[in-house]
């Protein structure tokens, strides 16, 4: 069977600083929540500021 | 398979933030957008594991950089959003110009489009981060390579996750974009910095603000003129570079809220006659956005290429400093005594602006459906007539040209030459950033009005549809 067509109205348009992206598809396989994010960049972040600390170069 | 599609698989594989189940509430928004301007911030002050202070005078040629791609120097977030911005834009020039045959349409188009960028700019995101690696290898201990290594991961990891800080302010979770966000923040910090700044940070081209020079210029009754014109050092900033600043942030705000009314009568509101304001800045800030995007990257290649092949580097150092004025390694103030010094190069960086600025803003037309095509077409989808025609998309479309693209024309032609001259008088945060602070800042004034009302009236969800 034929997939069927979304109706056309809503696209989520996005333009902001000159960017033009689209967010109605989802074809990404590996998706994170969004506290991971935040999570992580934290982590990421007292990672390299203990490296500079305990092992400078 | 086409590269388009290689770029497409290489999106869908990377991580990315998962959809808002429902909507958030606006405080909800509120608090998920700070959040991640507040870590974006906290990068933009960790430097990078491994950096020499000897390597600062490496970093600060990066002025453009450092307002359009929210980036500094040394730290986390040295290469910004850069890979994000300059993915985009690409990506937008090769379909609005048709090089690659894209129907925006279409769904699956759609979704290959932004699946393509993000694959595009995760590459940039590994080429710049190897290259400033290799860059910056030359005064370190370890070997060339464990050096760009170990610079490439930090960058690779903490650029990934700014991207996906934006993914998540994007697809609903925020408000707005992470993007405009963070170059909001970026200029903003260099504003503060110009006006209350109590000590220079050379890497990041911050000077000693003007009001603390300003107290110590009175307590030691040193030169008061320098302080009205700058007429010495690079970077200092001045009376009339504060004036001007706020005088254009006015005019600014008064040119965005012009509207150009077009009147319609609406099929689904019994025929009542309205009117569709057009934004006299019909393309807000894209022009000036897209020019110094160009410019940011060749300024950030050429100094990449130093280390490469000399030869290149020339060639981009000539090209790149038609972008920046007064241009980079000179001791020319910027202030608006730089008109005095080096007239030939104030005039051929305003020709640069302005023809590339009005290129871009009417490719911008195409590329983003603001063209009189697709408007009339959504208009007749709207059941949206104008007085005294016909139905008919390409009667409206016929209609709609007369306006749309003289707008267009002409709001690229103001934007740039507003940017232009706020160079030229030594704005603080540069004739771009000022353009772009206020353009982001109004629109999310807009979006917060918008968000809102929504909040406060839930019947209007229904009436438009959301």
């Amino acid at each position: 069977m034929p997939p069927t067509k979304k109706k056309k109205e809503n696209i989520p348009l996005m333009s902001m600083a000159g960017l033009v992206r689209y967010y109605e598809e989802e074809h990404e396989k590996v998706k994170i929540d969004p506290k991971v994010v935040i999570i992580g960049s934290i982590v990421v972040i007292g990672i390299v500021i203990a490296l500079s600390r305990l092992v400078p170069i | 398979m086409s590269f388009m599609d290689s770029l497409a698989k290489l999106g869908q594989v990377l991580p990315a933030v998962t959809k808002p189940s429902q909507k958030p509430s606006l405080n909800q928004k509120l608090i998920w957008s700070i959040v991640a301007v507040a870590i974006y911030l906290v990068m933009s002050s960790v430097p990078l594991y491994g950096l020499q202070v000897s390597n600062s005078s490496f970093f600060s040629n990066f002025l453009l950089e450092q307002v359009i791609f929210a980036s500094t120097a040394g730290t986390l977030a040295q290469l910004g959003i850069g890979p994000i911005i300059t993915a985009g834009l690409i990506m937008q020039i090769l379909v609005g110009s048709k090089l690659i045959n894209m129907n925006l349409n279409d769904e699956e188009d759609r979704a290959k489009f932004t699946e393509a960028q993000k694959g595009l700019a995760f590459i940039f995101i590994i080429i710049e981060a190897f290259l400033f690696g290799f860059a910056l290898a030359g005064n370190s201990g370890l070997s060339r390579l464990d050096f760009a290594s170990i610079i490439a991961g930090q960058l690779i990891v903490a650029t990934y996750f700014i991207l996906l800080l934006d993914e998540m302010i994007q697809k609903g979770w925020g408000l707005g974009s992470g993007v405009s966000l963070f170059i909001l923040a970026g200029v903003m910090k260099i504003m503060f910095w110009y006006m209350f700044g109590i000590v220079t940070v050379s890497s990041q081209n911050l000077p000693v603000g003007f009001f603390p020079s300003l107290v110590s210029t009175v307590v030691s009754h040193g030169n008061i003129l320098d302080l009205i014109v700058n007429t010495t050092k690079p970077f200092q900033p001045d009376l009339v570079g504060l004036v001007s600043t706020i005088g254009l942030t006015i005019l600014i705000i008064y040119l965005e809220s012009i509207n150009i009314n077009i009147p319609v009568t609406s099929q689904k509101l019994r025929g009542i006659r309205r009117t569709i304001p057009l934004n006299f800045l019909y393309v807000s800030s894209i022009p000036v956005i897209f020019v110094s995007v160009l410019g940011a990257d060749i300024e950030l290649f050429s100094t990449l290429a130093s280390y490469v092949s000399p030869g290149v580097q020339r060639v981009l150092n000539a090209i790149d400093s038609a972008f920046v004025f007064p241009p980079p390694n000179t001791t020319i103030p910027h202030s608006v005594y730089a008109l005095v010094e080096d007239p030939v190069g104030a005039v051929v960086y305003a020709l640069v602006f302005l023809v590339l600025g009005i290129i871009f803003g009417l490719v911008w037309v195409e590329v983003a459906g603001l063209d009189p095509a697709t408007q009339a077409r959504s208009l007749v989808e709207a059941g949206i007539e104008i007085p005294g025609m016909r139905s008919n998309p390409r009667v409206i479309e016929g209609i709609l040209a007369r306006y749309i693209y003289p707008l267009a024309f002409f709001s690229s032609v103001i934007v740039t030459l507003i940017a232009v001259v706020a160079t030229f008088l030594g704005v603080y945060g540069t004739g771009v950033g000022l353009i772009l602070a206020v353009s982001i800042a109004m629109q999310y004034y807009s979006l917060l009005a918008y968000e809102r009302s929504i909040e406060m009236y839930p019947l209007l969800k229904r009436i438009i549809g959301e």
